[in-house]
């Protein structure tokens, strides 16, 4: 196994069989192989603003952003005021035109993004940053891994080919002689810390609920934590213990952190990669069918599928519902952040 | 000190290290208020202004409240 930094297709060639995977496409295929055809083979996604996905996003690149000018010797005053003013700035909009006389091109600001969410609002991201460097900036027992470069690791993509690839099982040997591609998983790691007696990855989240013992416990099993886990024992060739998880609620009046930890075992991360390779053996299956079969029990968990007013449809209107309702953004795990 | 809602509808390209230090000092001071129990601390809409309350009616006749019946 080895990291690799180039971008490239998913797939295999002209098939549906991707070899490349993350622990959101592979969460998908957990949860409803038919979830998995709409949002990875497909690519459909909802129409509109995505307020979770940009919050989280600016989230996590503000407090990289501190990480990173910590880790070269900047003190937290200083790393925090670049952290907020990155937040200010990501979270407005300007647009360039062009002066009709000159020719010359200027921003001119439309003004502050709105996500229309009473509680992912600019503020309340400004805020959570700055509460959260306040809370674990200084003094953090958790201390970011210098990398054998001397870079701090933080915001780290990687890339690890496995030793096994698609079977590829209805090509005929030539065909699949072109196809010796080994399955690749990816994925994104906030950052690499040692904390105590050991070295673990952490992992930030935000919520709008309440969080607790029962919020740390949904992490293990998961998919996410255990291949954050499995993927930094490889790169560091150190024994990981797990993820460190720091979760902020987010609420009107204030944001609220909480710190857990889920841990993986040697046999535990054995375990979820065996797993891994039934899943992928499934998927394979699937795309050689052609067909992903609807999981009904899972249609209503998290909130509600975002597919399910598709599905609850009958399948010779499905496809007007797609193309009304969803936009095509394909997702690519061999892109990096 | 500038109120935070102008702070916030500003161009970030207008702020200065100074404005942007308010902003940070504001929630700074919110986050105190917040751990000594003020839950809406981090909040940078004001309170609502409560109504004041109605007067205690010392002595309350029927006839005001039923209105004179003829």
């Amino acid at each position: 196994m080895d990291q690799k930094t180039e971008s490239q297709s998913p797939f295999l060639s002209g098939t549906n069989i991707q070899f490349a995977w993350d622990s959101t496409s592979l969460g998908w295929l957990k949860t409803c192989p038919r979830l998995y055809q709409y949002s990875m083979i497909e690519g459909w996604r909802s129409r509109g603003q995505h307020v979770h996905l940009d919050f989280g996003q600016y989230y996590h690149h503000a407090l990289e952003l501190y990480d990173r000018h910590k880790a070269l010797g900047v003190d937290h005053n200083e790393a925090l005021y670049e952290a907020v003013k990155y937040c200010l700035e990501v979270t407005w909009t300007y647009v360039e035109l062009e002066d009709p006389a000159t020719g010359e091109w200027s921003k001119n600001s439309l003004g502050p993004l709105d996500w229309s969410h009473n509680l992912k609002t600019r503020e309340t991201l400004v805020r959570s940053v700055i509460w959260y460097l306040e809370e674990f900036g200084v003094n953090d027992a958790a201390q970011t891994v210098i990398l054998q470069n001397g870079k701090p690791a933080v915001e780290l993509s990687f890339r690890l080919e496995m030793d096994w690839g698609p079977k590829y099982p209805s090509a005929s040997p030539d065909v699949r002689n072109q196809h010796m591609q080994p399955y690749i998983l990816s994925g994104h790691l906030d950052r690499v810390v040692s904390f105590q007696d050991g070295i673990y990855v952490m992992d930030r989240k935000t919520s709008s609920t309440t969080i607790g013992g029962y919020y740390f416990d949904g992490f293990n099993p998961d998919n996410q934590m255990s291949l954050y886990t499995f993927a930094s024992k490889v790169i560091y060739s150190t024994p990981v213990k797990g993820v460190i998880i720091d979760a902020a609620q987010i609420a009107v009046g204030f944001t609220r952190f909480s710190r857990g930890f889920t841990f993986r075992t040697e046999a535990q991360t054995e375990e979820w990669l065996t797993n891994t390779k039934e899943w992928l053996e499934l998927s394979e299956d699937y795309a050689m069918k052609g067909f992903w079969p609807m999981n009904d029990k899972s249609c209503h968990q998290y909130g509600g599928c975002t597919f399910r007013k598709v599905c609850s449809k009958s399948p010779e209107v499905r496809q007007k519902f797609l193309e009304t309702d969803f936009e095509k953004r394909p997702w690519n795990p061999l892109e990096s952040r | 000190m500038s109120d935070m809602a102008e702070l916030f509808a500003r161009d970030p390209l207008k702020h200065t290290r100074e404005s942007i230090d308010e902003i940070i000092v504001y929630y700074r001071q919110a986050r105190a208020a917040f751990n000594l129990g003020e839950k809406s601390a981090g909040s940078t809409k004001k309170a609502k202004a409560q109504a004041p309350k109605a007067e205690k009616l010392d002595k309350l006749d029927l006839d005001d409240l039923l209105g004179k019946q003829l």
